[in-house]
């Protein structure tokens, strides 16, 4: 080859290279050039959010439920203190601080104000400058924050600990993939100081002394720490109906941030709140605002403190209740001073709601329940940590109580509160339905006469004798039985004549579905769920479900050594209908116990059918270790049977079902010193199996349903708003709290006519009218309301619902009483209002008295006072 | 024998245009290092344009001694470099990861820049006065020759400038008439020792693996590896990436652009060049660079004499391969090495090497002896 070819050929090399260059830079500038405009401007930019605050809560009258506050918070800087050498000046003895890898500042800020130029700088100890500094400094400090001696250096000290462990995982991730131990301590050394610079919240809700001294500290004694602001949610009434007005708490982490920041990037931030449960939850972000930005960019020294633009951030929405804050104060006052000193439970707080509504707009008035908590207290904070994992349990409307003990959350409070079957966060009045028990007697009598079938009889005579709680009520009109509340009437109006009943079976749920019993109360509340109307429960294997628990008993507990000894008793069935999850949980618990308490590797585990009511089947569990003859000084607990108010109910059942006998026996055994030392007694109680069957009320429920009781549960605000009906006319409203949003008032939805007759109306609230007068709440002091005021209303009193029996502890007594009062009161020329009142209690109470005489009081504050003062001031209906 | 020309006869006969080009490179290289110097501690603009000042002096200086002298001395000079890296390798001065530098009073001077020059010369006089690389075993002494500085320049560590041998020996020895085939092999070769080196621990330094390592993964989006591992290319990339046709002017613009690109006075010059003056920048420098490489490669052409052509062919390959390296690895096509961008990085002994260069095919070019070579390399 020629040689001025070759150079031809070099030289057309060095061309095509140098295109090939310019093609790189080409697709760098318009394939990958929005990647890198991207990487260019957050490297020149600093874009800072600015959290808006969340919307207020106030209640019809203008009182502040909840507001965003901005409170102090002391930060930490580990970079400052750990990066930084000091130096001070010799003249004025400020203290400058310098990165140990850069050299000392050469000159003072004082020089200016010198006469004398150069002032030289010193180092004050060059020996220990590159030290932290000395615990002891941070004395006056800890005295501002009111912390112990020495705990802000622990906690300095723990902040810092974590950041090397951090690193060193950091380190860690770069070996794995593939980085060269050249650039891992790089990589560390840059993560370091990443994480170190990044000011880390130690303290929130700072004193002013405390922000002071941070921000006049001249000497650096505080160097590291700084004070920055953050919003903080404050109740002023803080223990007002915690339940319904939920709480918040901040984002989680980084996966919870940018789930959300993809739904709504206007309005999250990084140090958002969100709201938990509630109306925080429900109505969140139009709570939430619309969050503000400032775009920063650096100076020639490279510090971001050139403003670029700026959004301000713009608050949330005022929520505006409906609910009146003074009478529902007083109610919970009346709640507490007529309710039981305790709950469910020894120890437990007391239980208890009463809930008011316009009948003709379903606005709520009145919002009261007991137990509340302090939403400005930590246990707000438990609830956000620990309970997301019950909003499931919640959707199914079971209570799991959790195993653990949550970090950082007191046992005492934890025993009291949480992990009781009926906890703290449910709310009496929309999230916890019990039996109804006589206060559905009038929304009965209205199904009977709706159904179009004729009332079986027009008068019944009550012995008093087979049906619990009728002491004799003569003979009873449909009018007279809702006044004395007769049971015997509405058992036997839906079990006496078989035509009759077999037509109120199959339209009684209809009727109280249409009511609103058994569905969810609203929007605003669809937290709450339907409550529970005719349980929704399958079939499932006995010995299925007993295999399982073992299988999460030996999971959750590998060194358990247990052979269990699986019997069916005489009668029991392969199958049972009821809640599998929770008889599995139950027979987990108790294998588990028997474990622990015996050590007994070999546990009979014996099952008895007690009762098989067709709809309703009860069994026995028999759990013994196997093997061991001491059985005395095991601890002995047992439940009592559920219709023990209903005795006859049992002894026909006991007639019919042989098993039945067992329980008797078992009573015996135990009274001749106990063979059996641990019983777990479940009710299972059959609904409905599937959403293809009708609902239907089944043949040995119908009773039960008459008086309240059997399958049947509903909320406080489910029987308000059936009263609403009853005093309206027959037209369902939809409960509604939230009265304004952002000023603007929110319509309430449209009430359904559900045409029912005047005249079937007229004789159900015929019967609830007299209930105050010469019925079963004429003790209760109603005749103190002015005279203009009409009150209808009915009392029930129900016991326990299996919902909660499983859960409770040993020793503890296991009998439960829902005392109800319902109604509506009416004045004329002025919307009725529903009401409904329930307390729970351990004691049998006549008749509901102590619910009713509760809202006598409430009743009569309202129409002496209340009423009048907010038709005077904005807060009118 | 015609006698050798006097200086102002080679001052006369000089390429001016081609010197003329080289400065103006060097001049728009001043400019560029100016934008980049904000912010730095120095001001390596005035440094720059004090360096191309003594290099244009140096570079008119070597027209004094004809370059077949200097052909001549090349075992002296060789050696002389040789003991320099040596030097470098006793007393010499780190950088951030290498020991480079000696320093000579304020002036510290770069003994591997010098012997890019130095190699071209001995080689230039090896393969003019030799027969033997048109044979496969004739290669051994170009290539030990080549070899010890190499190996030399490795040791401090200096793997960009010492693997930038490798072309200038391959082309210089192809244009001189090494057989192709022969010389294929050999690089074949040489590619299996340099990937068992690269896996033999102990010889090649971690933070010399790791750029190749950061070569591969250039495009992770791993914010830590991107901090640790591609710092540099990641902000270079960023800057090419963010620059407009026309570039940001030499203002503010221009600066918060490359206020993060280190070393952007130096090896990262390139990036600078495109956020300064975007495409029409690189118009500019590629058409200067096409200009200056024809010009020398036409040097090669018109001079007859063999040493002389080598010359000229030998120093428009380490500029060419000098240039395409450096460009080519702050887009990203190669491995970050620490080469300067021919006479536009700041630096004053590439600068000062590459005027000294220029002087030398200026030389040739003026010289042009009517000596004929055996067989023209043809």
């Amino acid at each position: 080859m020629r040689f001025r070819r070759k150079l031809i050929i070099l030289y057309a090399a060095f061309l095509i290279g140098m295109a090939v260059i310019w093609g790189r830079v080409l697709q760098l500038q318009t394939l990958q050039g929005e990647q890198w405009q991207a990487a260019a401007l957050a490297k020149r930019h600093q874009t800072e959010q600015l959290q808006a605050p969340r919307g207020r809560i106030e209640d019809r009258t203008g009182s502040v439920l909840a507001e965003d506050l901005r409170v102090f918070q002391l930060a930490f800087s580990g970079w400052e203190w750990r990066r930084r050498a000091r130096v001070s000046c010799n003249r004025c003895g400020v203290v400058h601080f310098h990165r140990v890898d850069k050299p000392p500042p050469k000159r003072c800020a004082c020089e200016r104000y010198a006469a004398r130029r150069g002032a030289q700088l010193a180092a004050v100890d060059p020996e220990t400058r590159f030290e932290p500094m000395p615990l002891g400094d941070l004395g006056p400090l800890e005295a501002a924050l009111e912390l112990p001696r020495g705990r802000l250096a622990a906690l300095a000290a723990k902040r810092l600990a974590h950041v090397d462990a951090l690193v060193k995982a950091e380190g860690e991730r770069l070996r794995a993939v593939g980085v060269s131990d050249f650039r891992i301590d790089d990589g560390k050394r840059l993560k370091e100081e990443d994480l170190l610079r990044r000011p880390y919240v130690l303290l929130t809700g700072v004193s002013q002394a405390a922000v002071r001294m941070v921000h006049l500290d001249e000497q650096g004694r505080y160097r590291g720490f700084r004070i920055q602001t953050d919003l903080r949610r404050h109740y002023p009434h803080g223990d007002f109906a915690p339940q319904v007005l939920g709480y918040v708490s901040k984002l989680r982490d980084l996966a919870e941030y940018e789930a959300l920041h993809d739904v709504r990037p206007d309005q999250i931030t990084i140090s958002s709140t969100i709201g938990r449960a509630g109306l925080e939850r429900a109505f969140n972000w139009q709570l939430a605002g619309v969050r503000g930005e400032r775009v920063m960019a650096r100076d020639k020294d490279g510090l971001f403190t050139r403003l670029v633009s700026e959004r301000p951030p713009r608050g949330g929405s005022t929520l505006t209740l409906s609910v009146d804050l003074e009478t529902s104060r007083l109610a919970e006052e009346r709640l507490e001073d007529h309710g039981p000193r305790e709950g469910y439970h020894p120890g437990t707080r007391p239980s208890g709601a009463f809930v008011a509504l316009d009948a003709v707009t379903g606005r709520l008035l009145v919002w009261s329940e007991m137990p509340r908590y302090d939403l400005n207290e930590d246990l707000g904070k438990v609830f956000s940590d620990t309970w997301n994992a019950a909003q499931v349990d919640r959707e199914q409307e079971r209570w799991v109580p959790l195993r653990t003990l949550p970090p950082g959350v007191d046992r005492a409070v934890w025993e009291r509160d949480l992990v009781r079957p009926a906890p703290l966060v449910w709310s009496r009045v929309a999230g916890l339905a019990v039996e109804p028990g006589s206060t559905f007697k009038p929304l009965i009598a209205l199904a009977a006469l709706h159904s179009g079938r004729p009332l079986p009889f027009n008068a019944f005579r009550c012995g008093g004798l087979s049906m619990p709680g009728c002491h004799g009520c003569g003979t009873v009109g449909l009018e007279r039985g809702i006044t004395v509340s007769c049971n015997q009437f509405f058992a036997a109006l839906m079990s006496l004549d078989r035509s009759a009943s077999r037509t109120y079976w199959r339209t009684v749920p209809t009727f109280l579905e249409a009511l609103g019993i058994g569905q969810p109360p609203s929007a605003e509340l669809a937290e709450y769920k339907r409550g529970t109307w005719l349980r929704d429960w399958s079939d499932f294997s006995v010995a299925e479900a007993v295999t399982e628990a073992l299988a999460q008993l030996k999971a959750e507990n590998p060194r358990a050594r247990i052979e269990p000894v699986f019997t069916r008793g005489r009668g029991f069935p392969r199958t049972v209908a009821g809640d599998r999850q929770l008889f599995i949980s139950i027979l987990r618990d108790v294998l588990l116990q028997a474990w622990r308490e015996t050590g007994s590797r070999r546990i009979g585990v014996g099952m008895t059918l007690l009762e098989d009511l067709g709809s309703e089947r009860r069994i026995r569990v028999d759990v013994r270790p196997l093997g061991r003859t001491s059985w005395a000084a095991l601890p002995l607990h047992h439940s009592v049977a559920r219709f023990d108010a209903l005795p006859d109910t049992l002894k026909r059942a006991g007639r019919r079902v042989p098993a039945m006998g067992g329980k008797l026996r078992f009573n015996g055994s135990l009274a001749r010193g106990g063979k059996v030392w641990f019983t777990a007694l479940m009710d299972t109680r059959i609904g409905r199996s599937s959403d293809a069957e009708p609902r239907r009320i089944r043949k040995n429920d119908a009773r039960n349903v008459g008086i309240g009781q059997g399958p049947v549960l509903a909320t406080p605000l489910q029987m308000a708003r059936a009263m609403a009906a009853i005093a309206n006319g027959g037209r369902r409203v939809t409960p509604q709290l939230v009265w304004k949003l952002g000023g603007q008032v929110q319509p309430t939805a449209p009430a359904v006519d559900l045409a029912w007759d005047p005249a079937h109306v007229a004789r159900v609230k015929a019967g609830m009218h007299d209930v105050v007068i010469d019925g079963t709440a004429r003790n209760a002091g109603f005749e103190k309301l002015p005279r203009h005021v009409t009150v209808y209303a009915k009392t029930g009193t129900a016991q326990v619902g299996a919902a909660w029996r499983p859960f409770e502890l040993p020793g503890e007594a296991s009998s439960t009483w829902h005392h109800w009062f319902v109604g509506f009161a009416e004045v004329p020329g002025e919307n009725p209002i529903a009401f409904a009142c329930i307390l729970h209690s351990r004691e049998e109470a006549a008749a509901g008295l102590t619910s009713a005489k509760a809202t006598a009081d409430i009743l009569d504050f309202w129409y002496r006072q209340r009423a009048a003062q907010l038709q005077a001031t904005r807060g009118g209906r | 024998m015609k006698r050798p020309l006097t200086i102002g006869q080679r001052l006369k006969r000089a390429d001016w245009f081609l010197l003329g080009v080289g400065l103006l490179i060097s001049l728009f290289g001043v400019l560029i290092v100016s934008v980049a110097s904000q912010g730095q501690r120095a001001d390596y603009g005035w440094i720059q344009l004090r360096w191309t000042i003594i290099g244009t002096a140096v570079c008119l200086l070597m027209l004094a001694i004809p370059y077949r002298t200097i052909v001549m001395w090349r075992y002296v000079l060789y050696a002389g470099g040789i003991v320099l890296l040596l030097l470098v390798l006793a007393v010499g001065r780190g950088g951030k990861s290498a020991n480079r530098w000696l320093q000579l009073g304020s002036f510290h001077m770069q003994p591997s820049e010098l012997m890019k020059v130095i190699l071209v010369i001995m080689l230039a006089g090896f393969i003019r006065y030799q027969e033997t690389h048109k044979t496969f075993r004739g290669l051994a002494w170009p290539f030990a020759l080549t070899m010890l500085p190499m190996l030399l320049i490795m040791k401090q560590p200096d793997l960009g400038t010492a693997l930038l041998l490798i072309p200038t020996l391959f082309v210089m020895l192809w244009v001189a008439g090494a057989r192709a085939k022969h010389l294929g092999i050999v690089a074949m070769a040489g590619l299996v020792a340099a990937v068992l080196l690269y896996f033999t621990p102990g010889i090649l330094k971690e933070y010399q693996k790791d750029r190749v390592r950061a070569f591969l993964l250039q495009d992770s989006k791993d914010k830590a590896l991107i901090k640790s591992h591609n710092h540099h290319l990641h902000h270079s990339k960023m800057v090419a990436g963010v620059s407009s046709f026309i570039g940001d002017g030499f203002g503010e613009d221009t600066f918060e652009k490359v206020r993060y690109l280190p070393e952007r006075h130096s090896d990262f010059v390139f990036p600078v060049l495109l956020a300064t003056l975007g495409h029409i920048g690189v118009m500019v420098l590629f058409g200067l660079y096409a200009v200056f490489i024809l010009l020398v490669l036409r040097t090669a052409m018109r001079v007859r004499e063999p040493s002389g052509r080598l010359l000229a062919v030998g120093v428009a390959t380490v500029l060419a391969c000098q240039a395409l390296i450096n460009m080519g690895m702050t887009v990203g096509l190669f491995p970050i090495v620490g080469t300067p961008l021919p006479f536009m990085s700041a630096g004053g002994s590439s600068l000062l090497t590459f005027f000294i260069a220029l002087g030398l095919v200026l030389n040739v070019g003026a010289d042009n002896p009517v000596e004929f070579g055996r067989g023209d390399f043809d």
